[in-house]
This record gives C-alpha cells, structure tokens and sequence, in this order.
C-alpha cells in the first residue's frame, strides 16, 4: 500500500456524509453505506454533531447506537432490577459485576461474573459463533483483574431431528464450546439445554464466566482518576475485517437468505492466542501490584477498538485520541473505518501510566512473545487518554471522527409501543394421559427420554469441567457446579443457571420469576448460600409491541422475585452483570418464546460441605420440600399431552422458596443431608429417579416412596408425581431424621417425608415399581446420538 | 524435603501449569515453570522435568507434534537419556510420545468416541512399584483416582511392541474395567526401558486433593478439603526418586 493509497482511504473515511432530505432519501444513504442507522438516527447524529457526521462517525454511531451496545431498549425497563446488597463490590455497569465471597489469610475475596450472549452467529455458524461467545465472555472477566475460574452456558435449540439444521446448530454449537473453553483451559462446570421449536431457526447461546481475585485488587473498566495522558495500549490478535458490524448484526431479524451474506459479521475465534494472553494478563496484574500502578482495562467487543477506546475513557470522565495508523493490522487496505470498528476477536484495551507502558509492551510481547503465538498479534500503543471530553480518531494525520464522546456512549433511550398485558390463559387444563396410574411406566419413559429431561452427559463429556484442578464438583453431577477460590483455604463458589422455555411460552414474567428462584434453588441443593445472580434477557424485537411487553414483564418477573428471595435476610439477591439479547427472530420461525435466562453465585464457606444429587447409600430418609399443588402447566407432560391448551402458569411461592432454600443449605452445612435435588423438568418422579441415576446413569441405590395419600393428599396421581412446581428432594442421614426435621421447621419451611432411599428399584408404595436398569437406559440414550 | 529442582515447561497453549506446580510443592519438590521464552539453555540445571497438560502450539498437525521438535524438548529428551526424570501428563504424555521417548508407541485419538472425554477413572498399578521413578512409593497393585480429559489419549502400536511393554513391565497403570479411550491394553500409562520417563494420559494433578474427590465419595467429606489423595503418590515419588538419586 502507496502512501497515497492510505492517505484516500483516510479521506474516504473523514468524508461527510449528506444528512439531509426526506426519509426515503436516508434509508437511500443508510442502505447505500451499509449503515443501521434509521433516517431519525441519522438526523439525531446531525443535530447532536451540529453538522453532518464524517463516514467513520456515522459508522460509530451505528455501532455504539445499537441496541447491542446502548440497551436504548431496555435501559429504562430495566432500572427497576435490584442490583446493590452489602456484597456487591462492583455492580452492573463494568465489563462483569465483583460480589464480595469471603476471607482467606486475612484478605478479602470477589467472585467475578458475567453473562452474554451470542445467539445470532452461533446461529449462523454454530462452531465459531458459539467459541467467540465463550472468547468474549471469558475476556470480560479477565479485564476485572481476575483469574479465570470457570464458565457454564445455557443453550437453546430447535427439537434435534436427526439431520436438521437445528440438530446441526445443536451439535456445532456444543463443538464450539468444547473446543474453546478446553483449549483456553477454563472449566465448564454449569449449564442446561432446552428444544424448543421456537429456537429451530434462532438459537440461543448464552455464556456465563466467573472468576476470582482479592476485592482491592479490581481492575475497573474504566480510564482511573488523574488518567489524563494515560497511553491506550491494544493487546492480542492483528485487527483484521472479521466481525465489522457485529453489533448491528445482533440487533438484526435473521434471515436466511442473508444468513451467508451476515457470515462475515461473525468473528473467527483463537483459544490457543486467548491461553496465552490470559496468563500473560495474570503477569501485568502482578506487575501493577508491583509498580502500585492504577490502570483502566476493558474487553475489545461490540464496536470493537472504537467501543472500546470511547467506553473506557468516557466511563473515567476523559476523552480518547487514538491513531488508527498505530493499530497493529492483519491484512493491508482496510479501510480505517473498519480498523476502527471491526470486532476481530482476542483483543482488550489497557489505558496505563506512559510510566509504566514498556513494562507492559515487554510482558505481552517479549515474555509471552505474542507476536510468535499468532501472526500479527501484539501490544501496541495506539493512542492518549485527553483531559478533553472529545473522541477522536485520526489516520494519515486526519481527523476521521471527533465528536463529544457522551453522544458515542450515551444515545438516547427509546419506548416502544407496547402491547396490553397478556390475557390470562384459560384455566382449561386436559386431561393429558388417560389413567394415569395404570400407565406410569410408559409415561415416565417419555418423560425421561423428552429431550427437555433426558441425560446431558453425552454432551457434557466434552466439555472440560476440571481443567485447573481447582473443581469440587464437575458439571452434571449435581444441580450446580462447585470450584473453590484459593488453593488451600475451604472457601468456594457454586454457579447455576436456570430459565424454562416451555414456562416461556406461557408467561413471560412468571417464567423469568421462576428462573430467578429455580437458579437460586440450584446452588442450595449443593449446600451453597445465594449471593447474586446475573440475567441474559434474550427477546424478540422491541418494535413488536407484544415482544416489547414480553420484555417489560420480563424484567418484572426477575424484579419481583430477586426482591422477594431475601432468605431470611433484608436484602434482595441483586443482579450484578447481565446482558440484554433482542431481535432474536427469524423471517421462517418467527420469534422465540419470551426467555429469561439467569445464573446464580453461591457461596460455600467450607466446600466439605457439599452434596450431589445421587444417592449415596440405602436406608436414607428422604423428604419433600414444596408441596405437589402447581398442576401441569409448563411441565414436560403436559407437553406430550394430545391437546396443547395449559391451564396458566403460577407464580412461584416465595415464601416456600425463601423458607426450603434456606433449610436446604443448613441441612446440608449441619451435615444432616446427604442428598439433594431440586425438582424441575419432569417433576418429583425424575427428580427421584435422577437422584438414583447420578450423572451417569450408573447409580443403583434405588427408593421407596410412601403412598400419595401420605405425602399428596390433595393432589392427582399426574399432578403429583410430574407436576414441576419448584420444590427439593432431600435424602437424609439415618440418626440424623428428628434434628434435619426441627431445624427445617425452624426457618419455616416444611419437610414432608417422602419414603426411603434402597432397594433395586424405584418403588411407589401401590402404584407402581420401575427397575432402574430400565428408566436409566430410557433416559441416557436419546442425545447419544447427537453427541457422539 | 529435597533440594533438587523440577522445571515444569509451560508451552504456548499449555493449561495445567498452575495445579502441576501444586502438586509438586505439595510433595516437597521445588518446582519452576518454564515458559518457552526462557533460555533452554538453563534447562540442564534442572533434575527433573514435568510436561504438563494443554494443547502445546495448539496441537498443530498432532497433539504433541511441534512442541515435540521444540529446543526444549530436545534437550529435555538428552537429559533423560542421561537418566533425569520426565514425567509427562495428558498433553506431556503425547509429546514424549511424538518426540520418540516411549519408543514405537503412538498415541491416536480415541475411540470409538473420536471426541474429548472428561470423566474420572480409576487407574491401576499394574507393573511393580519399583520399576519406574514415579510409582515407587505406591502399593503394588494400587488404583488411583485422576481425571481423564483428552480426545488423543489412546495408547497405540503394533501388538508385538504392547507385547514386548506388557513382558518389560513398561505399561505402567491401566484402566481400570476398560479403556475409555479405546487404548491397547487398556494402557493409561506408560514408561520408557529404563523406568525414569512415565507418560501418563489421566490427569492426577486434578485428583490430588480431597475436595477434587468428594462430590462423588462422601467419606472424604470428613477430611481437611486440602488433604492429599493417592493421585499425589506419583509426585511423592517423584520426589523420593530425586532424594534417592
């Protein structure tokens, strides 16, 4: 590339672009420059710029306006979330949220969380799309200060028809995972799998990450007090096209015919450069401690360096320069627009004292050798932290964009139509299965084979779930998966997710109500006392009005019930990190069922105290916690059942919930419990038939259940054994029965018994006996062959 | 405690370092990362090496296959013919095994899963403690808890050769009930004529610790979280192999 060649494309980029005339004149120039921006955009941009924006500034509006990157959506509707308790250290807002998890040696330790998305490339092209959500999400973590510890992701699929694209995306996406978290050496230690028809044509992934340091040792994401002059150094990967309008892309309706044509909006991802840039962050947080040096460092994601650069200084109250010419390229030719706003993968921005710079450049590049690793890549300095509220980009000495940097970062919010509230559903409720009691057997085979319920250890064997060695319970075995924080010291941290698409379908705020309590129901069945939680909200488009109220209702349902969860307590479980997913439709399947999905922290203070849900030996007490009267709408059943009309969806029961959670945990910390599950997809017959299965299948310590008139007086045989209101089943130690009892009542909650752990079969005192054998091989084949 | 000093070389893409290095600070050793871009040259100072798990150079063309051509390991591999220690785990197991220390055993991908596997298995001790530097403070016959996580963990080669390992004593711990991974003779470790390099494809490292074991054994529960497992054994002898030299 001639200088002169450079020095056009510059001027291309600093080009104005004529903001003027009638809509269908803006929709012209949007389409012309491939820019998503609506003719109101483009006249807002004007108006706030006082003159017409240059290309490059009319690309970073489009990018930074998204509602990807600005939640213009949601921001409003979601301010009533609680987000603050005495543990939060850091709250939404950051790149990931900081919760306070205890003390070892004297010194206080955060857990560090975050939770995103990548839904639409993951659709697109399962394998990569899939792998950069991981990328993505492990960065932000990373950029707290934090150590990496562990990852779980929930994911939603079309049914996997043998040979359907939704059973590719299902097996691709699961690939992707794999192939990045092992890679990069994260363990994968939570997660859950959903089909729905309503994700055949988008699905959903979504990412959580988690991670650990000492509280006074957060990174922020932000440019620190007295940042003027600050050097803005990009580490990682060479800039290259790979993922420019990535964040338009995910605030787009997919479609088919432009599924190829989007390809390239998705991001190639590199686990092997991820590994290394990980440990050689780990050295410059050590060497910051050293030098007593504050530094600003903030993920490369949607908008890429431009996003970046204009979050982390904007945040600190600064202005950016940065010099497109000094960003590290992959190819020659770009255009500095795209260098600018591309979102190629593996790389974040420091902004660090001109001090401490070299220090920083030879940790990434000589000792780490970065440029060895992967062609290209480096630590660069591209550019200052100004005292001048001002972003600015310049290539070949020109100014590309300079605009106040609070119109990038701050749009304006929006509110859309939104529908009236949702009818209730009728109260009809069918009758799903004639004679229940005479066809247990059959129906519980396809309940456990419903591919909502059936053994996800074909697809968890492929994840990485102990990698660091620092794992206490690997994913699948129990209802949560357990790491601990430090090596040496008892403290660890349990992590879940929950959010139950056919609950989805039926009521969008009583749905996101109930996967704030079921992930919360999750970490105690491990013995772990919830400290926070985070939420991907992942909703169709807000132009639909009844979309748009999904939305709404939504995040009423994960207010009310984090409200609501005190435990005992004064405070709320806040949402500390989340991410708002929309525009997840498709011109062919139309839009997803209404899905909230959340994670939960919990806290372990001595990590010997724990369970799983298998039991783990006979002659164990076991107890029911939440009574059978939710019936059967939303359970899988239900679902199996000829006619499709659900009676409407309960809310959850929250002071059964604060009650049985907090008796859960403390029978567990006294040691009174020996296992514990919580009842969900399927209902107390699966959950009880799990709970004799262990991950694997192999478990052969079976039970006897009490006859129904004991522990269900007032339920149907279907309700009772398959209805999937929340709940736990808790296997008790012998001896331990009267003290488990007492302190249940205690905290208020009431424990039912249940029957009796033993024997070789699962035996419902007259009605039925299952042999094990036969449930186990029912319920462990149908994703063998998906994920073999 | 011993004096000598164990090098744990750290690869680009490496991922197990950091539960290595503890493990063998547990068992007494003084052990070093060693990052690629530190001097090979210093690497003989060392008196024993450890190759840990990961994915070395991404595994580019076979698991182990370039960090196998790496100076490093070239003068790692002069210095066990010299008689030092190497030990190396999942990743390390397949480059030894690519770098030609285990002689005309190959390790494939396994099957008939043909993708990553991570579970827990149980391996046995089925040479005598003695004959190699890392079992010796073991029991004969011992079965180890570890970690198997690996989708290129299945010990190959011609049957004369497994012939001639099992008859040498060489498969040092198989799996046991059955190789997950389809390995010949359900091998989960093997070491070299001389004894002093094991590979060993399940992870102890990730099994060395009461707490990495309690989820699925209750009876742990009751012991200090940070209380070793048999799976340190194989640094503890590693260390008594150092004493004893």
């Amino acid at each position: 590339m001639s200088v002169l060649a450079h020095e056009r494309l510059a001027a291309f980029a600093a080009q104005a672009l004529p903001v003027e005339g009638a809509d269908d004149e803006l929709m012209r120039l949007a389409k012309s420059e491939a820019l998503s921006l609506s003719p109101a955009d483009l006249r807002a941009i004007a108006h706030r710029l006082g003159r017409n924006p240059t290309r490059a500034e009319a690309h970073a509006f489009a990018i930074q306006w998204s509602e990807h990157c600005s939640y213009k959506s949601s921001r409003a509707l979601l301010s009533c979330l609680p987000t603050r308790s005495r543990e939060v250290l850091v709250p939404v807002g950051e790149d990931a949220g900081v919760l306070r998890v205890g003390m070892i040696d004297g010194k206080e330790y955060g857990v560090v969380i975050a939770h995103e998305s990548h839904n639409h490339p993951s659709q697109v092209v399962p394998f990569e799309g899939a792998a950069t959500g991981v990328g993505g999400i492990l960065r932000d973590v990373l950029c707290m200060g934090a150590e990496v510890a562990a990852s779980a992701d929930p994911l939603r699929f079309g049914p996997p028809i043998a040979g359907s694209h939704a059973a590719y995306v299902a097996a691709g996406a699961v690939d992707g995972i794999a192939s990045y978290g092992n890679a990069v050496g994260v363990p994968n230690i939570a997660g859950d799998v959903y089909f729905h028809p309503s994700f055949r044509d988008n699905c959903l992934v979504n990412v959580v990450a988690l991670g650990f340091l000492e509280a006074h040792h957060i990174i922020h994401s932000r440019v620190p007090d007295g940042g003027v002059g600050y050097d803005l150094v990009l580490v990682g990967k060479a800039t290259d096209a790979s993922g420019f309008g990535g964040a338009a892309f995910a605030s787009l309706t997919l479609d088919a015919a432009q599924a190829q044509a989007n390809k390239s909006a998705v991001q190639v991802p590199d686990p092997f450069l991820k590994n290394v840039l990980m440990r050689a962050s780990y050295a410059v947080f050590a060497a910051l401690r050293d030098h007593h040096v504050q530094a600003g460092f903030k993920d490369l994601g949607a908008g890429g360096l431009m996003g970046s650069s204009s979050e982390l200084c904007s945040a600190g109250g600064f202005g950016a320069c940065v010099d497109i010419d000094k960003v590290p390229q992959a190819l020659a030719g770009l255009s500095p627009t795209v260098i600018a706003c591309a979102e190629t993968q593996e790389r974040m921005l420091w902004a660090v004292p001109a001090s401490f710079t070299q220090t920083l450049l030879g940790i990434y590049n000589e000792r780490f050798t970065l440029p060895d690793v992967s062609a290209g890549a480096c630590a660069a300095v591209v550019g200052k932290v100004t005292s001048e509220r001002r972003y600015m980009l310049r290539s070949q000495g020109v100014a590309i964009c300079d605009v106040p940097i609070e119109a990038l970062t701050e749009p304006k919010q929006i509110r859309w139509p939104m529908a009236p509230p949702p009818a209730l559903q009728s109260g009809e409720e069918t009758v799903l299965i004639p004679n229940p009691a005479a066809n247990l057997s059959k129906i519980l085979a396809r309940v456990l084979s419903h591919p909502d319920v059936c053994s996800r250890q074909p697809l968890i064997e492929h994840y990485d779930s102990v990698v660091r060695g620092a794992t206490a319970i690997p994913s699948g075995y129990a209802d949560a998966g357990v790491v601990i924080v430090k090596r040496g010291s008892p403290l660890a941290v349990a992590l879940s997710v929950d959010g139950n698409a056919r609950y989805g379908a039926l009521s969008a705020k009583h749905a996101a109500a109930h996967a704030v309590v079921e992930a919360a129901r999750n970490v105690a069945a491990v013995g772990a006392i919830p400290i926070g939680l985070t939420d991907c909200l992942n909703y169709a488009s807000p132009e639909d009005p009844v979309a748009y109220r999904q939305l709404s209702d939504g995040i009423e349902g994960l207010s009310e019930a984090a409200n609501a969860l005190t435990l005992g307590g004064d405070e709320p479980l806040p949402f500390v990190s989340g991410n708002v997913s929309l525009y997840n439709q498709s011109s062919e399947g139309g839009p997803i069922v209404p899905s909230a999905i959340v994670a939960c922290i919990g806290r372990i203070d001595d990590v010997r105290h724990i369970v799983t849900m298998e039991f783990p030996a006979s002659g164990h007490p076991l107890y029911l916690f939440g009574a059978r009267v939710g019936g059967l709408a939303g359970s899988v059943l239900a679902s199996l059942g000829e006619k499709k009309k659900y009676g409407p969806l309960p809310p959850p029961d929250y002071d059964e919930a604060n009650a049985s959670i907090q008796a859960v945990i403390a029978g567990i910390r006294s040691g009174y419990i020996s296992a514990a599950h919580d009842i969900s997809d399927g209902g107390l017959l699966v959950c009880l038939a799990e709970m004799c299965f262990g991950r694997d299948g192999d478990g052969r310590i079976g039970a006897r259940i009490d006859a129904l008139s004991s522990w269900a007086p007032n339920a149907d045989v279907a309700s009772a054994l398959f209805g999937e209101s929340g709940g736990f089943v808790v296997a008790v130690e012998p001896g331990a029965a009267a003290r488990f009892e007492g302190a249940a009542r205690a905290v208020g909650a009431e424990p039912l018994r249940l029957g009796v752990t033993g024997g070789p079969d699962l035996e419902l005192t007259g009605l039925a006996r299952f042999a094990l054998d036969e449930l186990a091989r029912a319920w462990l084949a149908p994703l063998a062959e998906l994920y073999a | 405690m011993s004096t000598s000093t164990v090098a744990i070389l750290v690869f680009p893409g490496t991922n197990s370092e950091e539960e290595t290095l503890a493990a063998c600070n547990a068992a007494g050793l003084d052990a070093r990362l060693v990052l690629w871009s530190d001097p090979p040259a210093d690497l003989p100072r060392y008196d024993a090496f450890i190759l840990p798990g990961g994915f070395a150079f991404e595994d580019r063309v076979r698991a182990g296959a370039v960090a196998a051509k790496s100076q490093a390991v070239e003068i790692v591999a002069r210095e066990a013919e010299r008689g030092k220690l190497v030990l190396g785990l999942c990743n390390g197991a397949q480059v030894l095994a690519e770098a030609g220390l285990l002689g005309a055993v190959a390790i494939a991908r396994n099957v008939p899963a043909r993708h990553f596997q991570n579970r827990f298995v149980d391996v046995e001790l089925t040479a005598p403690p003695q004959r190699c530097a890392f079992t010796f403070q073991l029991a004969p016959g011992a079965k180890i808890r570890m970690a198997m996580a690996h989708a290129e963990g299945r010990f190959c080669g011609d049957a004369s050769t497994f012939d001639a390992l099992e008859r040498a004593g060489r498969i040092t711990f198989r799996y046991a009930g059955g190789a997950p991974n389809g390995a010949m003779r359900d091998a989960a470790g093997v070491c070299n004529e001389a004894g002093n390099v094991l590979a060993l494809m399940p992870h102890p490292e990730r099994a060395a610790w009461a707490f990495n074991l309690a989820f699925e054994d209750p009876s742990l529960r009751s012991l200090d979280s940070s209380t070793p497992t048999p799976a340190l054994q194989i640094f503890r002898s590693l260390a008594a192999s150092l004493t004893r030299a």
